[in-house]
């Protein structure tokens, strides 16, 4: 197995190096890219392309972000789908996407996750160099906020050869200013790059079996429009509880019998997906939630509930491996 | 009257896999009218262009819309949803209306359905006023729905005409020379009335039973109704998680967004709003948690009350004036029995 992480530098002189990373709509995927180009501009050597994807779906659906990086002039300007880095910003992704897709054997994978780069690389069955960063455990330190897209452009500043990493904190200032962020989270998200920077850790791995991550190859227009057809078109299962926060579900509990029947979370709910029976005394009982199609954990049942029967909890079910 | 037990065991036209945003007001108060729809006629939605339509009627999986098993041949829980662009779903509705009342005066329908429009504020009040009044003008037995987000939430955050005095949005930002919108918001309530709608009401689904009741009755009603509801935008106004009812109801109980309902020919009312100014939460408690207010208001470190920053007394004066004379202009229209 070729890995290319020696050659990046050449890539950028003779070729072009292409980047695409995988996050949810509000995880912070086009502020990395956005950063990165304007780190790119103030090079008049370098030439840069970079543009994000993502369909009229909301917070929390999957967005995909793309760049190309070159000496030379860009001439494609199509979808990439053999990236040199190949970014996954959100675990929760892996459950809608394969972030892996058509990415050849030896490239640089980027995982912002608790997982360590082996663990990584069996559960999403990846060849190649990985990168892992907990960003999401360091932005909750700075920020009190899980976002890991300030860890992961971090190492991407280390990564890439033509960048110094010293510089591009006051680049990333900038940007958030523009932003119109306010001062404190600005210097907040300064401290954040700082101490993300040689926080990675990385192994070579070779777990990919040959019929892993394959481009699904393109299947005829079917019965649906061809504006149907996009593969981009990435909200096609709406099962919108990936859109939740990764790692936490919707907990109901009521052993003691306290709902009071006042229907105020089935009122409230904006998924429609609280689950009662009527019941002669109180008028209806909630029993659960429909927790594992569409609940997004908007938190509005639990602030609602007059008796907290509500509750966010940690799981394991959804760090489980998606469809790779 | 249905009782509120009753109306939230009906089944919900509105379905869950809609891609909005968690926590969005627009899906609850979608949920309430897809039950109180559910009466035993036939109801045909007319959407303009807004947040709640691009992102539930996506073209391959418009699955957020639906009766689940239920045929189109089941009359009483059938319904239509017809899209059109931004302006113009008030008009589609009003299209509908006459359509619908002519198969019915020829007998080729016997009954006869229901028609409601769903708009969003920049749809319905900027790009599309000059719809939304000719259609209340001419009195169609129809009834608007406006989502009041206060700024165009789909196309960016961009101000809207009742965006609030000092709100930070994409087209008024917040900067070292400006101090965010500047212009008053539309008094669209005085409007509607003025306009001669049968029946305006400004009411949120964090208060449930008084959201039943003017939507039964705006349902009933024989001229065109035109129902206001408050959706709190959690991308928009930029605030936590879980926060989207309270701030309907403090918006409410602090002035920004009353409820209130005003039959024609009838005194009006407003609900859930102390006259004396005294008794009201302070306006600081539900700009607060908003970053679209984040240079006017900040959270006190020692005390963990909301203060308003020091040099920003004068906007937030303005602000509180600027309720106050609302609260006034519509305890004049309540009072009136026009």
């Amino acid at each position: 197995m070729e890995m290319i992480c020696g050659r990046l530098e050449q890539i950028i002189n003779e070729e072009v190096l292409e980047i695409r990373g995988d996050g949810r709509a509000g995880s912070g995927i086009v502020l990395t890219m956005q950063s990165i180009v304007a780190m790119a501009v103030e090079d008049p050597t370098l030439y840069v392309q970079e543009w994000p994807f993502f369909s009229s779906a909301r917070k929390g659906a999957p967005t995909r972000g793309f760049l190309r990086l070159s000496r030379r002039p860009i001439e494609k300007s199509s979808e990439i789908t053999r990236p040199h880095i190949a970014i996954m910003m959100d675990e929760g992704v892996t459950t809608a996407i394969d972030f892996a897709e058509g990415v050849p054997r030896g490239s640089i994978f980027i995982l912002n996750t608790t997982l360590s780069p082996e663990e990584a690389a069996s559960k999403f069955r990846l060849s190649g160099r990985i990168y892992t960063i907990d960003g999401d455990r360091l932005a909750q330190h700075f920020l009190k906020k899980p976002l890991g897209n300030i860890s992961v452009f971090a190492l991407l500043m280390e990564l890439i050869p033509v960048f110094d990493p010293r510089r591009s904190r006051t680049r990333l200032e900038k940007i958030l200013k523009k932003r119109r962020l306010p001062e404190l989270l600005v210097k907040a998200n300064g401290d954040l790059f700082e101490a993300s920077l040689n926080q990675a850790r990385f192994a070579d791995c070779d777990y990919a079996r040959p019929t892993d991550h394959l481009a699904s190859p393109f299947g005829g227009y079917g019965e649906l429009m061809p504006g149907a057809q996009s593969r981009l078109r990435l909200s096609r299962s709406n099962l919108t509880s990936a859109y939740a926060r990764t790692g936490f579900v919707l907990q109901f509990g009521d052993s003691q019998n306290l709902c009071n029947g006042c229907g105020h979370c089935i009122i409230n709910c904006p998924e429609n997906i609280i689950q009662f029976h009527p019941d002669p005394e109180i008028g209806v009982r909630v029993t659960g939630a429909d927790v594992t199609n569409y609940c997004k954990l908007c938190h509005e049942c639990i602030a609602i509930c007059p008796k907290n029967l509500f509750s966010e909890v940690r799981t394991a079910e959804c760090w489980k491996v998606g469809p790779v | 009257m249905a009782k509120l037990i009753d109306i939230i065991q009906r089944e919900s036209c509105f379905q869950p896999g809609s891609s909005l945003c968690m926590g969005c007001m627009e899906a609850i108060a979608f949920q309430n009218i897809g039950k109180l729809t559910d009466n035993g006629k036939k109801t045909i939605f007319t959407l303009g262009t807004f947040c709640g339509e691009v992102s539930t009627l996506q073209f391959p999986n418009p699955v957020a819309w639906g009766r689940g098993e239920k045929t189109p041949q089941d009359w009483t829980k059938s319904f239509g949803i017809i899209h059109h662009v931004f302006e113009s779903a008030p008009t589609v509705a009003e299209g509908a209306r006459d359509m619908a009342d002519l198969l019915t005066e020829t007998g080729a329908m016997t009954d006869s359905p229901q028609v409601v429009a769903l708009s969003g504020d920049g749809g319905a009040l900027a790009i599309g006023l000059r719809s939304l009044l000719h259609t209340v003008h001419r009195g169609v037995r129809i009834v608007i729905f406006v989502l009041v987000n206060d700024i165009f939430a789909n196309t960016g955050f961009q101000y809207s005409p009742i965006t609030p005095l000092g709100a930070d949005t994409s087209t008024t930002p917040v900067t070292e020379m400006t101090l965010g919108n500047v212009t008053p918001p539309l008094d669209y309530l005085g409007l509607m009335i003025q306009a001669g709608a049968g029946l305006v009401a400004q009411v949120s689904p964090a208060y449930p039973k008084y959201f039943f009741r003017v939507v039964e009755q705006a349902l009933a009603c024989p001229e065109t109704s035109v129902v206001f509801v408050p959706s709190p935008c959690i991308t928009g106004w930029k605030y936590s998680d879980g926060e989207t009812i309270r701030l309907a109801q403090l918006g409410c109980e602090t002035g920004f967004f009353p409820c209130f309902m005003k039959e024609k020919g009838k005194k009006g009312e407003i609900k859930f709003l102390e006259p004396d100014i005294a008794k009201r939460p302070l306006i600081e408690e539900f700009m607060g948690p908003q970053r679209r207010f984040h240079h006017l208001v900040h959270k006190d470190p020692k005390t963990g009350l909301f203060q308003v920053r020091p040099g920003k007394e004068v906007m937030v004066q303005k602000i509180r004036d600027w309720i106050q004379e609302r609260f006034m202009t519509l305890s004049r229209l309540a009072s009136d029995s026009l």
